[in-house]
């Protein structure tokens, strides 16, 4: 009896612990990030919730291979179907396949009828693990399906329905860590200065893409949370001259994103470029141990990834998603000259004497990396009003050509070593893009680049933001962090009225 | 620095928003009742002179008073179609219209029928064709049996539907649609959503402006205070 009472004694006792654990990390917590927190979930959540079943990029596939790691501890490849009975009747159920690849004017007839027929048919419990066969997702690495698992398994009682929007819903928690990562980015480079935090991390936050993806079954959602942790910490590893604990955390983070989608590699050269500035930093006497560390930082890191190559070679099974035509014979071969003239007609009109090589009807970086990094949702076929665009279009140039100003004016060799870690992390991204697009447009698979694809560096837009912010006159920046803050509540609700519309009138 | 300048901003920009939400979405103009959701992928049906082919039974989970068939004329000019909506059981048509002839491209018109087909209703949607030249009807051959006990199939096959979009006798407003919109958002969701989840998710949503306020507030004092000696 007594053994008993010391037991419960000893069960409330940390109890207790846990419960003012949490209340002094919440109480660390800044108070106005706490509020903008609490946005980011109500929008996050609303998003998660009224986007139809698997109306967002490749989400069938990513659902199915997350199904596969769950149900079979396998990746997907070595099943004999693509989709499991279980995922296949509630996508026929609710029309998804068809709503996702058809007339925008076709929808579900959403009948209580249809629902019942549907949960009649889930209560014979179909086969969640007959699935796990090929599928355009399976060369992606498994860390963000295992995350997502989570979820998954929480939920793992309920019919698809039930796991597909716990999965869902558990990608706000990604969101909302992206906002954190944003908030430290900014108070690392910028000082704690809260409204230029705000708003930084409120455009950050509020993204309508950004929200969107987060809130779907997209490995791209842990992506561009790694990436913006690994902006702040590469920041830290350049101002505070590579402390170990800070190269440990860069790399490993690193390492983190690779495992959830191949683009992160992109991130190696500027994470190696922080850690030689940040050893370059420290005091003479330091040098050596603090290199030590850098070196077994990156090892340490390399590790995993090198395991998972290694491991997918030995499943026959690719490590990276590679482009190539089917014969496995590009249509044309890889010329530069024809490379550079592709990646100029992205961004820039045309010159006399160059083949056309455009991929959208418009000028590609408004049609892709605009238009769609800031929100064209569903399947790509739902779309804002065209007015808004130019809105958002001339917002993100005068942030560009203000932050450009602003750069000009830097003296300092800190914050030249801040922006060449930044500017090498960007052009890496962009470019190992392009280079993707241009192989796919030469094996003649057409192109592939979509605007979620740059929301990795998203929290230098937010860092942007706030460095402009930061240099208004005083009296200025209250009023423009409101109207910012408010104006991206506009657009979520905007966003999601327009989803809204596309889906269920 | 002060925040009410900040707040009067927030506001402002908050009032006049939603209130250019609301105006656009009360002018906004929807038509389509429901649809099949079969899609117009492929031609299904090749309809000849005097044949009928029928699609359903469905149950109309909302009225209707037009009806959108997707069309394509396979020799010259297409023909004049009847259209009629049928009781599931034999029984006297509910409502009949008619697609005129001379059509020379693949059309998807709107069918206006003689009278608005009520809600909750057990139907068919019958197409005849009163000339000489076929037309294919267009819709989807590989119907499972979910999708086919929804939409129903094509003349009692086992996997074929044609598309058809239902349409309403007067356009609805997108704002007097939220509360179909929240209740169709509702279904094929976690047992715990319903309507209400979207109604104070709503709230929450108009609550995030003032939430937005509060951090601005916090913010400037924050600033304020470590600015301070």
């Amino acid at each position: 009896m007594a053994a008993q009472e010391l037991k419960a004694e000893t069960t409330r006792r940390r109890a207790r612990t846990r419960l003012r654990t949490l209340a002094s990390l919440l109480s660390a917590l800044p108070a106005p990030l706490g509020a903008l927190l609490a946005i980011v979930v109500i929008v996050g959540l609303a998003w998660a919730l009224l986007v139809s079943p698997w109306q967002s990029p490749d989400e069938t596939t990513h659902f199915a291979y997350a199904q596969s790691l769950a149900e079979r501890f396998a990746l997907p490849g070595s099943g004999k179907s693509g989709l499991s009975t279980d995922q296949l009747q509630a996508d026929v159920a609710v029309g998804a396949s068809q709503l996702a690849f058809r007339s925008t004017e076709i929808r579900p007839d959403w009948s209580k009828h249809d629902e019942s027929l549907y949960l009649a048919e889930a209560a014979r419990n179909p086969s969640r693990s007959d699935g796990g066969g090929s599928n355009a997702a399976d060369s992606n690495p498994p860390l963000y399906y295992l995350y997502a698992d989570l979820a998954y398994w929480a939920t793992y009682g309920g019919n698809t329905f039930d796991r597909l929007y716990a999965m869902r819903i558990w990608g706000i928690s990604l969101l909302a860590l992206t906002v954190v990562g944003t908030w430290l980015l900014i108070g690392e480079v910028y000082g704690r200065r809260r409204l230029p935090q705000l708003a930084g991390s409120a455009v950050v936050g509020l993204v309508p893409m950004e929200t969107f993806i987060s809130t779907s079954v997209n490995p791209d959602a842990l992506t561009i949370t790694l990436w913006t942790f690994a902006l702040w910490l590469g920041a830290r590893v350049i101002r505070r001259s590579a402390t170990p604990r800070d190269a440990v955390a860069l790399c490993f983070v690193v390492a983190a994103a690779i495992l959830a989608k191949a683009v992160s590699y992109a991130l190696v050269p500027a994470v190696l470029l922080a850690l030689l500035i940040g050893w370059s930093r420290c005091k003479p006497s330091e040098r050596r141990a603090r290199g030590l560390y850098c070196v077994l930082a990156v090892a340490g890191a390399a590790a995993p990834v090198l395991a998972w190559i290694g491991f997918a070679r030995s499943q026959g099974r690719q490590a990276f998603n590679t482009v190539g035509s089917p014969s496995g014979v590009p249509a044309r071969p890889f010329n530069v000259r024809e490379f550079l003239s592709y990646v100029w007609q992205f961004y820039l009109p045309r010159l006399p004497g160059m083949t056309p090589d455009r991929v959208t009807p418009g000028l590609s970086v408004y049609d892709i990396w605009l238009r769609q990094g800031w929100g064209i949702f569903g399947w790509l076929e739902v779309t804002l009003p065209a007015r808004i665009y130019e809105l958002l279009g001339a917002f993100t140039a005068v942030v560009g050509l203000a932050t450009a100003g602003i750069v000009a004016t830097f003296r300092d060799r800190l914050r030249w070593s801040l922006l060449a870690f930044f500017g090498v992390a960007v052009v890496a991204l962009l470019f190992g893009l392009h280079l993707t697009e241009y192989r796919s447009l030469i094996a003649g698979q057409g192109p592939l680049l979509q605007g979620r694809y740059v929301l990795p560096v998203i929290g230098l837009f937010g860092l942007a933001v706030a460095l402009i912010l930061g240099r208004l006159p005083p009296r200025w920046r209250a009023p423009l962090c409101g109207a910012l803050l408010t104006s991206m509540l506009v657009l979520q609700v905007l966003a999601l009225a327009t989803v809204a519309q596309r889906y269920y009138t | 620095m002060s925040w009410r300048a900040g707040v009067v901003t927030v506001t402002m920009i908050a009032i006049i928003g939603i209130a250019g939400l609301l105006i656009a979405a009360g002018g906004d103009q929807r038509l389509t009742a429901f649809s099949l959701g079969v899609p117009p992928a492929v031609p299904v049906e090749t309809l000849r002179s005097g044949q009928v082919v029928c699609q359903g039974p469905f149950t109309t989970p909302a009225p209707f008073a037009y009806v959108r068939p997707w069309i394509t004329p396979t020799t010259g000019p297409g023909p004049t179609l009847a259209l009629s909506v049928r009781d599931a059981a034999p029984g006297p048509r509910l409502a009949t219209g008619t697609v005129p002839h001379g059509y020379s491209m693949p059309i998807a018109p709107s069918v206006a029928l003689s009278t608005t087909v009520r809600a909750g209703s057990r139907v068919r949607v019958c197409l005849r064709s009163l000339g000489r030249r076929d037309v294919q009807l267009l819709g989807n051959n590989g119907l499972d049996r979910i999708a086919a006990a929804r939409a129903g199939t094509l003349n009692g096959s086992s996997r074929s539907a044609i598309a058809l979009l239902l349409l309403r006798r007067h356009p609805k407003s997108l704002l007097s649609l939220v509360p179909t919109v929240f209740s169709r958002a509702s279904l094929f969701r976690p047992g715990w959503v319903g309507p209400w989840t979207y109604w104070l998710l709503s709230v929450a949503l108009l609550g995030a402006f003032v939430l937005g306020a509060v951090a601005l507030i916090w913010a400037v004092r924050s600033d304020a205070m470590s600015a301070d000696p």
